[in-house]
């Protein structure tokens, strides 16, 4: 036997298989939630089975890729970044040329009756790249420049579709990785101050002016019941349906009625409806068990590039998931966003699991034999 | 400093998740009780349904009158350019090749005339997609193929969507014919159809009554100076 250390692979530590299946479990329970509330916000449908018959399929995609991506050594996939950034900015840039349009919105490639969104799959060489910049620039002034450099190149393309709620993810996910890897906290405060202006500038010049009415909508939105506060006063009725045990399960009157895009970007009112407080907080509870989870996992991490890595990509899934909750309940205005493992859509569900997957492998701890 | 600052992250997130719980509860329990009032104002409408009227019967029970009911696609609205109206007239077309575009009345077109439950079934589609489009009910009056009867039957007009008799027996008997309207409450969706299951009465259900004569069909006919034919019920075009 040599002197030298060998970093081996092995039998993994008791807490490591816990919190593993862990992650599991809670894609488990909202998977299943979410078959239950797509079901019942599409019950007036033709076929109430087509959107969760699909949406079931792609969970089981999911959980297959979240498998393999939790076998996956890190060290490889961390080896392998700046292949995985190049191939995930290329696709976001193929598609802004031969995607497909939807809503007004650029972001799709189609095949046959499958929409691939690929921001969604961007999420992990996003976080993965941030990562890399992160760990190879020792100069703290240098660190900040090519990461928020980075951080403006990902979501260029985004803007130019336009998906302006993706676009506010990608920056609160910057902004997580900018502050795990020791931004301080004036530095952030002024990027965050700086994007907040270049947003306000762009609905300006780039005569986005639907975003000002969104605005006008969501702080007033009894008065502009009938206009741009319509969404947000459909949100309150429907929460208001389901009181604290919710209406019958195939009984979701509401969402089926008035509430628009029940089975994806008000996906969290339509549960609502249907289980009330007492089915709809659970929610709630996974995704800050899936943090807390996580919080555990990266500080027990030695290789920081793994735990900033497990950090930053659980909190960018919480905070979308909290976005979408907050726009659901009247805290921000409408964003189109949609509730990771919850909402209807394939991109979504997959990449979500793909990315737990790897938080999985990434929180692996490596003993020297 | 990681361990801070991950700390940190999740503590911001863990009191957003509490400001959104928080707001879960007050819409879902303390606001819950203005929020459906308003939503209730916003979709849930009152109307009446008018029973077709009864029939007029001799004394063997013979019909000498009755009601027929029949369907038709509308469009309530204004379609100000002719533009407009050849778009509408395009989409429908598709599912009806044969409809026209009449216009009948102030702000109503006329799409297709009696409707067949299967034609029926197949403007659904349009209806949930196309605003103001409509199926609307028609009542007409039919009269036993006697006109030397006419006179003692009578006649009726429309006022109010309710048929209303003006002479005969079935102004004598109107009121007896006409029955009661049923009160109901639906829940109407964002195009304003009908969501299904919501439909309640609000008033009992009762129906027209019919009016049963003294004499049998020979019995009027003499009475009306004409010679009994034969006793077959032929449909006659009622006047509206």
């Amino acid at each position: 036997m040599t002197q030298q250390s060998a970093i081996i692979s092995s039998p993994q530590p008791r807490d490591d298989l816990w919190s593993g299946q862990l992650y599991f479990f809670i894609a488990f329970f909202l998977g299943l939630w979410s078959c239950l509330t797509i079901y019942n916000a599409t019950i007036f449908s033709v076929n109430p089975f087509h959107f969760t018959g699909r949406q079931a399929l792609w969970l089981l995609v999911g959980f297959t890729v979240m498998w393999m991506c939790s076998q996956f050594p890190f060290k490889s996939v961390f080896r392998h970044i700046p292949t995985i950034t190049a191939l995930g900015f290329f696709l976001l840039i193929l598609v802004l040329i031969f995607g497909t349009r939807v809503n007004g919105m650029k972001g799709w490639f189609t095949f046959g009756s499958i929409f691939i969104q690929p921001s969604e799959f961007c999420k992990i060489p996003f976080i993965l790249s941030l990562c890399l910049v992160a760990k190879k620039t020792t100069s703290s002034g240098k660190r900040l420049l090519f990461m928020i450099s980075t951080i403006f190149l990902w979501t260029l393309p985004l803007t130019i579709e336009p998906d302006f709620g993706t676009t506010c993810i990608y920056l609160l996910g910057g902004l997580i990785v900018l502050w795990l890897s020791g931004i301080r906290l004036t530095h952030l405060g002024l990027i965050v101050l700086a994007m907040g202006a270049c947003g306000s500038l762009a609905c300006f010049v780039g005569g986005h002016h639907y975003i000002l009415e969104r605005l006008k909508g969501f702080l007033n939105p009894e008065r502009y019941q009938a206009t741009s506060g319509w969404h947000i006063m459909q949100f309150q009725y429907t929460i208001a349906q389901g009181g604290l045990t919710g209406t019958e399960w195939d009984n979701s009157l509401w969402s089926n009625a008035y509430l628009p895009l029940a089975h994806s970007d008000s996906s969290f009112a339509s549960l609502t409806e249907s289980v009330g407080v007492f089915g709809a907080a659970p929610v709630i509870i996974c995704f800050l068990i899936m943090g807390y989870t996580s919080w555990r996992n990266a500080i027990k991490t030695e290789n920081e590039t793994a735990r900033l890595f497990v950090g930053s990509m659980t909190f960018m899934i919480i905070a979308q998931a909290l976005v979408h909750i907050s726009v659901n309940l009247a805290l921000l205005p409408p964003t189109g966003i949609t509730l990771p493992l919850v909402s209807y859509g394939g991109s979504s569900v997959v990449s979500t699991m793909a990315a737990l997957g790897l938080i999985i492998s990434a929180s692996k701890r490596e003993t020297p034999h | 400093m990681f361990k801070r600052r991950l700390t940190a992250v999740l503590i911001v997130f863990c009191l957003w998740a509490l400001i959104a719980a928080g707001k879960l509860v007050h819409t879902s329990v303390y606001d819950r009780g203005r929020l459906l009032d308003k939503s209730a104002r916003q979709a849930w409408r009152e109307s009446e349904i008018i029973p077709p009227r009864g029939k007029l019967l001799d004394s063997e029970g013979k019909v000498l009158a009755w009601t027929e009911i029949y369907f038709d696609l509308v469009h309530i609205g204004a379609l100000e350019t002719p533009q407009t109206r050849a778009t509408l007239l395009n989409i429908v077309k598709k599912v009806f090749p044969n409809c026209m575009l009449s216009p009948v009345g102030s702000r109503r077109y006329l799409l297709k005339r009696g409707l067949s439950p299967d034609e029926i079934a197949q403007s659904e589609s349009l209806i949930q997609t196309i605003p103001n489009l409509m199926i609307e009910r028609r009542f007409e009056r039919r009269y036993v193929d006697y006109p030397e009867l006419r006179p003692l039957l009578g006649e009726v007009v429309v006022e109010n969507d309710m048929m209303k008799g003006v002479s005969g027996l079935e102004k004598k008997y109107n009121e007896q014919l006409v029955g009661k309207p049923i009160k109901y409450i639906v829940m109407l969706d964002k195009f304003g159809n009908w969501v299904p299951g919501t439909w309640r009465p609000i008033t009992s259900i009762s129906q027209s009554v019919d009016y049963q004569t003294d004499l049998n069909l020979s019995e009027l006919l003499r009475k009306s100076g004409a010679a009994p034919q034969s006793s077959n019920s032929k449909p006659t075009q009622a006047k509206p």
